[in-house]
């Protein structure tokens, strides 16, 4: 337990600086394209949280060694908190294939840590949404 | 760029960036305006459709994303001349005050009476929490959604 809550929290993830996502039309891979289209306006927005997205630099789950943890909450969000002011994010479950969450996901663990490519990410995702099905959230 | 989307059960074809989200083409192109521009991040649900049989925020949603896929909007339930089931239901219950919001509430309770078709009180809560309402219509629109069913239920049982 204490190696997982180390792994977790110990200090800042590797803080990478990043340049704002910015996609021509026509240009850029799918991971950057969608990413641009229905991500970037929360988390590369002007509004701090929890109006905001986070700033996915700072993010455990993108800079952690398994994808699980991002794939588990793109598609799921966050639900909103009963009776006291918290952040959310909206659910994409509906809306995205796993083709194209491995293709987002891919993008943002190399725009946004400096870490490797997660080598098990196509792999792990259909298991994962499934698992993701059952428990009933989103 | 053109693409074709799929909007109750007809193959429309429209002529937009990829990255454009899903919401203003159907209003501004496809000229379908039951959903709702509300806060723009998926974050208040007002313009909820459904895709493949999931509530989706189409204001987040790029049309990149769906080619092949079944979009519905409230204008694919019924019509004011035959409205279905679930409009009926909202109706007879008369919830709605400003309105703004439940074109959203009937998509999703839409997408939720699709997978569960006789919902508890608390299975309409929990599904219908993403979507806001700044009026208070909640308690109409909890009873609209069981009555729903109730019709649903009955029209079934009608054409056996």
């Amino acid at each position: 337990m204490s190696v997982y809550i180390q792994s977790n929290m110990a200090g800042h993830p590797g803080l990478k600086r990043y340049a704002r996502t910015e996609v021509r039309p026509g240009e850029g891979g799918i991971g950057a394209r969608l990413f641009a289209a229905s991500r970037a306006s929360c988390h590369e927005g002007s509004a701090a949280l929890p109006f905001g997205g986070m700033d996915l630099a700072l993010s455990s789950a993108l800079n952690a060694p398994e994808p699980r943890n991002m794939i588990l909450v793109t598609p799921a969000g966050v639900p909103a908190a009963d009776g006291r002011p918290a952040g959310m994010m909206p659910s994409f479950d509906g809306a995205i294939s796993n083709e194209d969450l491995a293709a987002l996901l891919q993008y943002l663990r190399a725009h946004f840590s400096d870490k490797a490519p997660w080598s098990s990410l196509g792999g792990s995702i259909p298991a994962a949404r499934r698992e993701l099905q059952k428990t009933g959230q989103p | 760029m053109s693409l074709t989307l799929n909007v109750n059960g007809t193959d429309r074809e429209v002529s937009a960036d990829p990255q454009t989200p899903l919401l203003y083409v159907l209003r501004n192109d496809l000229r379908l305006n039951a959903a709702k521009f509300g806060c723009g991040l998926g974050q208040c649900g007002s313009c909820t459709v459904v895709i493949d049989g999931k509530a989706v925020t189409s204001c987040t949603l790029p049309i990149m994303l769906l080619k092949g896929r079944r979009i519905t909007t409230l204008e694919g339930l019924g019509s004011p001349q035959r409205p279905a089931p679930l409009q009926q239901a909202f109706i007879d219950m008369q919830a709605a005050q400003c309105g703004y919001c439940i074109a959203g509430m009937m998509m999703r309770a839409h997408a939720l009476l699709m997978s569960v078709a006789d919902p508890s009180d608390a299975e309409i809560r929990a599904a219908l929490e993403p979507n806001l309402c700044r009026c208070g219509t909640h308690m109409r629109i909890i009873a609209a959604v069981r009555r729903a069913s109730r019709l649903a239920h009955k029209s079934r049982e009608d054409a056996r």
